[in-house]
């Protein structure tokens, strides 16, 4: 595995020169192909050692990173097959096709870090390369959503770096493993949550999530809400790992924030009147979910390998199933609601809500299996959360059987290779992160499901009999807030600059202040010489 | 005589007597010119690779000749001289060959070239001095190389900006020579020695403290501290490859090496440390971060924006120096090198605009990067490095720089300086990148040069900036490999803190 684990990364980043120099994205399937061998084929714990590669790089695959590896590798191949088959602006395909793949070089790169750097180098890499993606939509929302994006992603950076600062700086851990066994300093862990939480859009950090899923290019959106998101949360199981954490505060804030997330999430979300914006608070609400499963796994250290493992899978089934749904309401964007598309979608958003014999139902009874989870309440979050889940694909399957005012085109021949693919990704979605043999029925799982649909059955009838409609068609929409506290925060910083020209008077002594004729002494900086002369004086005469 | 005592000397004659040969050329000789610069600059960097492989066997490299009784001319080479004389090497070899592509055809080629050569003469004199007197010596003809440079135009624009930088240079040579006889008298003839001397003598701590003060300010005004930072905006008049000299290798970098010298090699920074003369340098470096950073905001004049963007990033040099431990050491040494390749690559980059298409402004730079692809994706690179974004130089240093306040644990301080200066890097560059690679280009170009050969400029144009952006990749990139700039810096820090 000594090469084929670099080349995980190696491989998408070497492709970035082929589809720049040839502006074809012939190879682009081939990229994640490496990564899923690797993920596949080598066993839980091999490791690879660059040691010249930056400061000194440090690959492993762990049975966590095996699982995100795996199934971030199968939707980054997905969503490329996809991509290649679909018609896309020729134009775009170009440098949407390098970007994706900086992108998908980055997530790869993260999940194999064994090291603090090499990881914040693939979520750096990650992140700010999914903004080319995001410039793939032209207008001028998708312009403001994508620099939105960017800052909170720089700021996820920023917070990140000097968190990892303090972390190696006190701590002198490195790597993962030693991290394990470390005390993390209380800055570090707010630091890091900041990091992480943008991208895990926990409440108040969202704000970037819904303008950018609902104006990207669909392509992008699929690997964003999929395994990039996940990324946020394989970093969160990295960095704070279980016991290194001293002050309670952290995991009951995360507890706190990851429910407010999830209930909100799904409010808002059911407010929606489009697909994808129903599909991006309902990502809030999912991992303000797990986020708040992780503040439980870090509250009872003594139990978090088994949640953290039950978590992942939950993750993996998600990354799986949202990134198919945003697929396949592309597919409806460009060919409107047809039957064999609705019944995809309603695979997928049973998967979700975790239906039984889902690969959904599956992950979630792996939490049932573990002994605090009564004590802590989780059960009744993961069966609220299910509701909510159904009530808000529920609200999905409405929106996009009844939507109107959409131009619909004919599948033609080569789109049709590229709708067989997505076919392939919803099975797959379905049952996994599992094997359709390994999972048992869970009988009791009915039920969630069973009561969302009810209520969304009921409240669809008394809307229609009371005609009751959503007023305003945008609500929730955090752009234009973002956008005014922006313009505020810069106002705040030009003011900052310009007080710092009042108050370094000496920028005013230059030349160029001057009226002509005015030379000798009164020349720039010999003033400051004949301040600091006269000090001097001054001190040693009194001396 | 042998190797040891002479190489010094060669090293330095290798651009003075090209220089000086140059001087009496005539202005159509351009082949003569261009085969002596090149040789010159060819042969320097053989003779500094001996140099290398020497001190990094502990071989010592010294020239001494007494003018008067305890007055000593010293070359002297140790580890951190290598790491300076190599980026000037480097960087004037690439930078010979962008300026004659830059200048052809252009008046006074012969006087520009032989100036050209005595700075880069002065620079690793100052890199190579092994006492104060030797220094200060260097510095002081470093400034009058320079002015000839800046001023190289003509214009009226020009003249002024020469003048302004002449006046702040002087004023502050004047005040390092003060703090330097004031050392002297007190404490006799110093020789730069590793690990600092004073803490040897018993010496008034408090005329110690001055002394550092003078020095500091001396050197700060060409380091380009605030305050003393008024000519370096001003001096962006100069011709592109004298913009690209001056930030990058000559007289900044000048001044920042000359902090470090004072700091690791005459005080010693454990003593300057107990004399608590750091916390003064580490304030005005980080108010001279922050503040350059917020004044580039506001600049629509590239070369201007660039300008207080190099204020702002030279002073993680002295940010480094400023903060007791090995780890800020090695972020504050490497940086002199990191920095040096990053914005040589943006002022390149900047010539190339002007020179191809007129552009001298930010908001000219619409779509920029669809007709020069290789100049703007090495700009990106520098950019992206200078906001610290790994894998590419500029990471290293900050990372470092980070480790070490935060381990040295009474410099905590640096750490929100070192996010908000990333954060505002980010806001003064990305905008610049948005519009080169995003936006539709403009009709038509302010001052278009038509294309006439395979790329995009011509050869001596392009190469420079796309050489010195592989290399601030290739320093982050293969930081932990051997021989890089990272690596060295580790070798002096251990040096500096073994004694």
């Amino acid at each position: 595995m000594d090469i084929l684990m670099p080349l995980a990364l190696m491989l998408p980043l070497l492709l970035v020169v082929t589809v720049l120099h040839s502006g074809s994205s012939r190879w682009l399937i081939i990229a994640p192909l490496p990564a899923l061998y690797v993920s596949l084929m080598a066993p839980v714990g091999s490791t690879a050692e660059l040691g010249w590669l930056m400061l000194g790089t440090q690959l492993t695959m762990d049975a966590t990173g095996q699982y995100f590896l795996m199934f971030s590798s199968i939707v980054w191949f997905g969503v490329s097959l996809y991509f290649r088959l679909s018609p896309v602006r020729p134009d775009l395909r170009r440098s949407f096709a390098a970007w994706f793949l900086l992108a998908m070089a980055g997530n790869m790169s993260l999940i194999l870090a064994a090291d603090v750097l090499t990881f914040y180098f693939g979520f750096t890499l990650m992140g700010l390369s999914a903004y080319g993606m995001l410039l793939g939509c032209r207008g001028q929302r998708a312009r403001a959503a994508a620099r939105l994006y960017l800052a909170m992603t720089l700021i996820g950076e920023v917070a990140l770096f000097a968190g990892m600062v303090i972390l190696v700086g006190q701590g002198g851990a490195v790597t993962f493993a030693e991290l394990a066994v470390t005390q993390i300093p209380d800055a570090a862990v707010a630091l890091l949550l900041l990091g992480f939480g943008i991208k895990l859009a926990l409440p108040c950090l969202h704000i970037w999530l819904p303008p950018v899923y609902t104006t990207a290019p669909i392509v992008a959106v699929a690997v964003l809400s999929g395994p990039m998101m996940k990324a946020g949360l394989l970093g969160m199981l990295r960095f704070v790992q279980p016991g290194s954490i001293g002050n309670d505060i952290w995991p009951s804030g995360l507890i706190i924030l990851g429910v407010i997330g999830m209930l909100l999430g799904t409010v808002v979300g059911l407010l929606q009147k489009k697909p994808r914006a129903v599909l991006a608070y309902s990502s809030i609400a999912k991992m303000g979910l797990m986020s708040a499963i992780f503040g439980v796994a870090m509250q009872h250290p003594e139990f978090a390998p088994e949640i953290i493992a039950a978590l992942v899978m939950f993750a993996m089934h998600h990354l799986l199933v949202k990134s198919a749904l945003f697929i396949g309401v592309g597919v409806w964007e460009r060919h409107g609601s047809s039957k064999w598309l609705l019944a995809g979608i309603s695979v997928l958003a049973l998967a979700l809500s975790g239906i039984p014999f889902s690969g959904g139902a599956a992950a979630k009874s792996a939490f049932s299996t573990i002994s605090v989870v009564d004590q802590t309440g989780l059960y009744t979050l993961l069966a609220l959360a299910a509701i909510g889940a159904a009530l808000m694909m529920a609200r999905l399957l409405y929106l996009l059987m009844f939507s109107e005012g959409r131009q619909v085109r004919q599948v033609d021949k080569s789109e049709r290779a590229a709708i067989a693919v997505w076919f392939m990704l919803v099975i797959l979605a379905f049952w996994g992160p599992f094997l359709p043999w390994q999972i048992g029925i869970d009988i009791q799982a009915i039920w969630p499901v069973a009561i969302g649909l009810i209520i969304a059955l009921l409240t669809g009838k008394m809307a229609q009999r009371y005609s009751f409609r959503l007023k305003n068609p945008a609500f929730g929409d955090p752009l234009p807030i973002a956008m005014r506290s922006a313009r505020w925060l810069q106002n705040i910083i030009v003011s900052f600059a310009s007080l710092f020209d009042v108050s370094f008077s000496f920028d005013r002594w230059r030349v160029d202040h001057l009226k002509p004729g005015e030379t000798g002494l009164d020349v720039a900086g010999v003033r400051w010489l004949v301040v600091i002369v006269l000090l001097l004086v001054a001190i040693i005469a009194s001396g | 005589m042998n190797l040891s005592t002479w190489l010094p000397v060669l090293i330095l004659s290798s651009s003075l007597v090209p220089g000086l040969v140059i001087f009496m050329l005539r202005e159509e000789s351009h082949g003569l010119r261009t085969l002596l610069n090149l040789a010159g600059a060819t042969i320097k960097l053989l003779l500094v690779a001996v140099m290398i492989w020497g001190v990094f066997h502990e071989q010592v490299y010294e020239t001494r000749w007494t003018l008067a009784p305890g007055l000593d001319l010293v070359l002297h080479a140790d580890a951190l001289s290598v790491l300076f004389v190599t980026l000037s090497t480097i960087l004037w070899l690439v930078t010979t060959v962008y300026a004659i592509g830059y200048l052809e055809g252009s008046p006074h080629r012969s006087r520009f070239f032989g100036f050209f050569s005595m700075c880069v003469t002065a620079t690793v004199g100052i890199a190579l001095a092994g006492n104060m007197f030797t220094f200060i010596i260097f510095y002081e003809l470093l400034t009058l190389a320079t002015y000839p440079l800046v001023a190289h135009k003509g214009t009226p624009e020009a003249v002024r900006g020469a003048r302004i930088y002449l006046t702040y240079t002087l004023s502050g040579g004047v005040l390092l020579l003060i703090g330097a006889v004031w050392l002297r008298t007190i404490a006799g003839p110093l020789d730069f020695v590793q690990g600092g001397i004073l803490s040897d003598y018993a010496l008034d701590p408090d005329a110690l403290r001055w002394i550092f003060v003078l020095l500091i300010v001396g050197l700060g005004v060409k380091a380009a501290l605030v305050p003393l930072h008024g000519w370096l905006p001003q001096a962006m008049v100069a011709p592109a490859p004298v913009s690209a000299l001056l930030h990058a290798v000559a007289v900044v970098k000048a001044g920042a090496f000359g902090i470090v010298r004072v700091v690791y090699d005459v005080y010693g920074v454990e003593y300057a440390a107990e004399l608590g003369v750091l916390t003064f340098l580490g304030a005005a470096a980080a108010i001279t971060i922050v503040y350059g950073s917020v004044k580039a905001l506001s600049q629509d004049k590239l070369k201007k924006r660039l300008a207080y963007s190099t204020v702002s990033q030279v002073s993680y040099i002295a940010l480094g120096t400023a903060i007791l431990g090995p780890l800020a050491t090695i972020g504050g040494v490497v940086h002199l090198v990191h920095q040096g390749v990053m914005k040589i690559t943006l002022f390149f980059a900047a010539g190339n605009y002007a020179e191809n298409l007129g552009i001298h402004r930010v908001s000219e730079m619409d779509g920029v990067g669809r007709r020069m692809p290789g100049t703007t994706l090495a700009f990106t690179i520098g950019a992206l490095g200078m906001i610290g974004i790994p894998p590419i130089a500029g990471f290293v240093s900050k990372w470092y720089i980070g480790l070490g306040a935060v381990s040295a644990g009474e410099a905590f301080w640096v750490l929100p300086v070192l996010v908000a200066s990333s954060l505002l890097n980010a806001a003064y560059f990305l905008p610049i990148l948005y519009r080169a690679w995003f936006r539709p280009p403009p009709d038509r170009w302010p001052a278009e040069v038509p294309q006439t050969g395979r790329w995009e400029i011509s050869g001596a144009l392009l190469w420079p900036p796309v050489i010195t952006a592989g290399l601030a990749l290739a320093a982050g990139l293969f930081a932990a490999a051997p021989y890089s700039p990272l690596e060295w810096a580790e070798i002096i820090t251990l040096r500096e803190y073994r004694s």
